[in-house]
């Protein structure tokens, strides 16, 4: 999803090149894309020394488009992934035993995103009208909010940037809020120019950013695991109360990755992270919520994306003990 | 001495200062203003010219691009080619162009012919060779890409946003895309896109030689207010101008994005600039692209010039106001310095120095005038004051003498009361109340023989020394030609014609000269003209004595007066006085007169002589209150009580 096209020539950069210590236990993870503040508490959680504090020598393995967290979870490069809460549903229903340990966003921030000017100021406007979505998961909300309200829509394939709905080809474009939102309002347009249509204002929330593991993999190295997330949410908390510190590190590690690195856009993104992280129970973060979970199971199955049940005890563990 | 404040010099620099400096600041003013103006008019002008020349020099360069996908379109519109010989086209116009690294012909799946799918053949330059690569999905899925997906859906070529490089990120380009259309059952669809990718680092090249100032420069934002070129590296394809905007919370500069993005052409002022300086900016669309250029004047190069000339100004200005007043100074010091010797001088003249030398005046001026007529009145004021100071001499030396002569004339008078401190048969009292001047009034008694009370008062014409001497000689003359033998009348008539010869000056004096036989109350008198004297009686009878007719002496000769006789009652008071009682005269001026008088002694008939003397005196000041004294007053009271007892 970043604006400019890159597509890296991939290759792993290695961040553990302190030698290991004895007792610690290598550990490989993947965020589900580029390095961005979006990844913040495991960039903080990795910098600052709490893995190797907790005995975990980690290797943050950079993401991009063409990395399926997901894909490489199942293929066991990875141990740990970062994945959305519907993808990993999906997999799972493919009886690919991956579990959340650990939920990070509990709010949606994929957001369609509408011109007032081509006439669209509810819901009811986008009838008819072009819209750009990305592909795969990407739809589903989309598609099941279209669906809900019995809309009928043109819909177009969103490329890496908004330049579609820059020049007009489209009347709705796919945003997230952390990213795409704020490139439309670097790119003029004025907050008040814009409607937006949230999901979680249409019973649609999905949890997106969640930390996944292969059941065998958790059986295993349970113990493991939890520490793993219990120091990347430390990692998280750290970083939101030491934002100049956290930008720092994040516009770093961006242009270590050949990245256009907008720190003024990586500040947005990290705010819209705090905010998104917080749930709306104010309860610790880090949980995924049953009923958030069953919500997400009950439009997959709906819109035809799973088949099977899914149990919320057999997909979640609690980063705070049993679920 | 003047304070400095009021000195003339001081008050003439500070109003020439005044005037002047509003002079001044009224033409800097509109002359900086309109300075400012102009040049403001001809830095737009420089930066609209710079502008469009460099908008005009990339828009050839993007135009000639532009060529080859529209040729190349027209070509699949009107032709059918082989795949070799559509391969072949690509090859020589991509090796044809300096500026085009790659060119693409992408077909909508299955419109070449014999292809099914998609068919999109990519030459690109690649070290000095030339590449083929068939873009395909899912690595390469051409149709949902900018370049494909837009100029398609909006059926015109257009050029794409920049982008960077796919293999290396440090080369940024930009693709022009034209779609060309088949008929397909008699229906126009749009069959693919044509595009040419370019390079653009000649761009850099272009915007970097537009520099207005030292410090000037230009910069290139794309469509979505990405920057293009920009001297500052990292704001290329990583910043757009409202990202910036954002950073430095400025909405002056998101809002000039907007207009620029929206194809608009402006000149205008940007206040500290990426929180640095404040900027001119002027900003021209790049129509070919929908880009904009904005060419950026640091306001403080573009008015380096002005503030130099105004410092200049000012500088001279300065110095102008600095021999302003040197000269105002001077100017002034020549003026108040003789002034000032003239004020020392008039000091001088006021102190009583009169022979001060008024100082000499070179200049011909007013001050000189000034001194001139200065001088002048001094002169004249000193004859002026010297004839006052002889006057004033003689004036008081004849008036101490006549101080002295009146002395002399009331010396003559008999003074001392009572003067007959053993008599009790009568009681006499009298007192002359002299005005200013020396008068010529008098009185007079004397006894004779014991039993006759010989008495007289006068009035001499006149008055000053004269009249004094006039009447000094009568009373002399009275009391020498008296005689116990003599009737009065006779008396009376000796000094007439004593007084008669050679009296020059025609003085004459009244006179009521009188004698009592202080046995009888028996009373002789002669009355030359004068005020009849009153009786007052114990029983309250006020009346006057009868006129006998006859002049005052001193007029006729050889006149013969007559002699009267009353007899006075025992107590009864006989009031002498001269015309300064009845003709004394108050503010309204009111005579006194015979009838208040009357009504006066009506009330003092109880009242021993000395008190009706100094009352009756007291009486008539009362009268005259304010009014000043004009005349002697003589009041002269004879009381007879009892016969004289005999011897």
């Amino acid at each position: 999803m970043k604006k400019v096209f890159i597509i890296l020539s991939l290759s792993f950069f290695t961040l553990t090149l302190f030698s290991q210590q004895k007792n610690e236990t290598s550990l490989r993870f993947l965020p589900h894309w580029i390095p961005q503040a979006q990844f913040a508490g495991f960039i903080i959680a990795y910098e600052k020394g709490i893995y190797k504090k907790n005995g975990l020598n980690v290797e943050l393995i950079t993401g991009g488009p063409n990395r399926s967290s997901l894909d490489w979870l199942k293929e066991k490069k990875t141990d740990i992934c970062l994945a959305w809460l519907s993808s990993a549903l999906q997999v799972r229903d493919k009886n690919v035993k991956l579990i959340n340990i650990g939920q990070l966003i509990q709010r949606s921030a994929l957001m369609l995103v509408a011109k007032k000017g081509n006439g669209i100021h509810s819901i009811k406007d986008m009838n008819g009208k072009k819209v750009a979505m990305w592909q795969k998961d990407f739809r589903i909300q989309p598609l099941a909010l279209f669906k809900k309200f019995n809309l009928k829509v043109e819909i177009f394939p969103l490329s890496e940037t908004q330049n579609i709905f820059n020049r007009d080809v489209v009347d709705v474009t796919s945003v997230m809020l952390y990213n795409e939102y704020h490139l439309l309002k670097n790119s003029g347009y004025d907050e008040k120019d814009l409607t937006i249509f949230r999901f979680q204002d249409y019973d649609l929330n999905f949890p997106e950013d969640g930390i996944y593991v292969l059941e065998d993999f958790f059986n295993k190295n349970e113990k493991v695991c939890k520490t793993f997330v219990a120091a990347t949410l430390e990692g998280w908390k750290y970083a939101f109360s030491h934002e100049e510190e956290t930008l720092q590190l994040v516009m770093k590690y961006l242009t270590k990755a050949k990245y256009a690195a907008n720190e003024m856009h990586q500040r947005w993104m990290f705010r819209q992270m705090n905010k998104l992280f917080q749930p709306s129970d104010g309860e610790k973060i880090g949980e995924l919520r049953e009923k958030d979970f069953q919500n997400v199971v009950k439009t997959l199955k709906e819109s035809g994306y799973i088949k099977q049940n899914i149990s919320f005890k057999d997909f979640y563990r609690s980063p705070y003990g049993s679920p | 001495m003047v304070r400095l404040r009021n000195s003339l010099a001081v008050k003439l620099i500070f109003s020439i200062l005044a005037v002047s400096g509003i002079i001044f600041v009224f033409i800097f003013g509109s002359n900086f203003s309109r300075s400012h103006e102009i040049l403001l008019k001809n830095v737009r002008l420089n930066a609209k010219h710079l502008s469009l020349a460099t908008v005009n020099k990339i828009e050839i360069i993007l135009t000639n691009v532009e060529k080859i996908p529209y040729t190349l379109a027209y070509h699949l519109e009107h032709s059918t080619l082989t795949k070799k010989e559509m391969l072949n086209l690509l090859t020589s116009v991509t090796a044809s162009s300096n500026e085009i690294t790659g060119v693409t012909i992408a077909f909508e799946p299955g419109l070449f012919a014999g292809v099914k799918g998609e068919f999109a053949p990519y030459i690109y330059k690649n070290n000095g060779t030339l590449k083929t690569v068939y873009l395909k999905s899912p690595e390469n899925n051409y149709r949902i890409k900018d370049w494909y997906l837009i100029p398609k859906e909006l059926g015109k070529a257009m050029w794409s946003e920049p982008y960077y490089n796919v293999d290396n990120n440090s080369k940024i380009l930009a693709t022009f895309s034209a779609p060309f259309y088949l008929n397909k059952n008699g229906k126009r669809i749009c069959a693919g896109v044509v595009s040419a990718e370019i390079d653009l680092h000649w761009l850099e090249q272009i915007v970097k030689n537009v520099k207005l100032y030292k410090n000037g420069y230009a910069f290139l934002i794309s469509h979505d207010g990405t920057f293009v070129t920009h001297p500052k590296k990292d704001f290329i394809m990583n910043e757009t101008i409202f990202s910036v905007a954002e950073k430095y919370n400025d909405s002056a500069v998101r809002k000039f994005g907007q207009e620029a993005l929206h194809g608009k052409s402006d000149f205008i002022f940007l206040k500290q600039f990426l929180d640095k300086k404040n900027i001119w900016l002027y900003y021209i669309p790049l129509l070919t692209n929908d880009w904009s250029l904005g060419v950026v004047i640091p306001d403080d190069e573009l008015m380096a010039d002005l503030n130099a000339l105004t410092k200049y100004i000012l500088f001279y200005n300065l110095l102008g106001a600095i021999l302003l007043i040197i000269a105002i100074a001077f100017l002034a010091n020549r003026i108040t310095r003789p002034l000032k010797k003239l004020a020392a001088a008039t000091d001088e003249i006021a102190g009583g120095n009169f022979n001060v030398a008024i100082p000499e005046m070179k200049s011909k001026d007013e001050v000189s005038h000034l001194a001139i007529s200065f001088n002048f009145m001094k002169i004249s004021l000193r004859q002026y004051i010297d004839n006052l100071m002889e006057t004033t001499a003689a004036k008081q030396k004849m008036e101490s003498e006549l101080k002295i002569a009146h002395e002399i004339q009331m010396g003559i008078l008999p003074k001392i009361f009572p003067p007959f401190p053993d008599r009790t048969e009568f009681d006499i009292y009298a007192v002359i109340e002299p005005a200013k001047e020396v008068g010529g009034d008098f009185y007079d008694f004397f006894l004779l023989e014991n039993s006759f009370l010989y008495f007289s008062i006068g009035d001499v014409s006149g008055k000053g020394v004269p009249a004094s001497l006039f009447m000094a000689v009568t009373k002399t003359l009275i009391k020498a030609s008296t005689s116990i033998n003599f009737p009065l009348n006779e008396i009376i008539a000796k000094v007439n014609n004593d007084l008669c010869v050679e009296n020059d000056s025609s003085m004459f004096v009244t006179i009521f000269f009188g004698r009592i036989n202080l046995k009888t109350g028996e009373v002789d008198f002669v009355n030359a003209g004068h005020n009849l004297p009153f009786i007052v009686s114990l029983n309250g009878e006020v009346k006057k004595i009868e006129k006998t007719g006859d002049i005052a002496v001193g007029i006729v000769d050889n006149y013969q007066y007559q002699l009267a006789k009353i007899k006075l009652a025992e107590n009864d008071t006989l009031f002498l006085y001269t015309d300064g009682i009845t003709e004394a005269q108050n503010n309204l001026d009111e005579l006194y007169s015979e009838k208040r008088l009357e009504v006066f002694l009506d009330s003092q008939r109880l009242s021993s002589a000395r008190e009706l003397v100094l009352n009756s005196v007291k009486e008539v000041k009362r009268f005259s209150a304010t009014a000043p004294q004009s005349d002697d007053i003589t009041s002269f009271v004879i009381k007879w009580i009892k016969p004289m007892e005999n011897d």
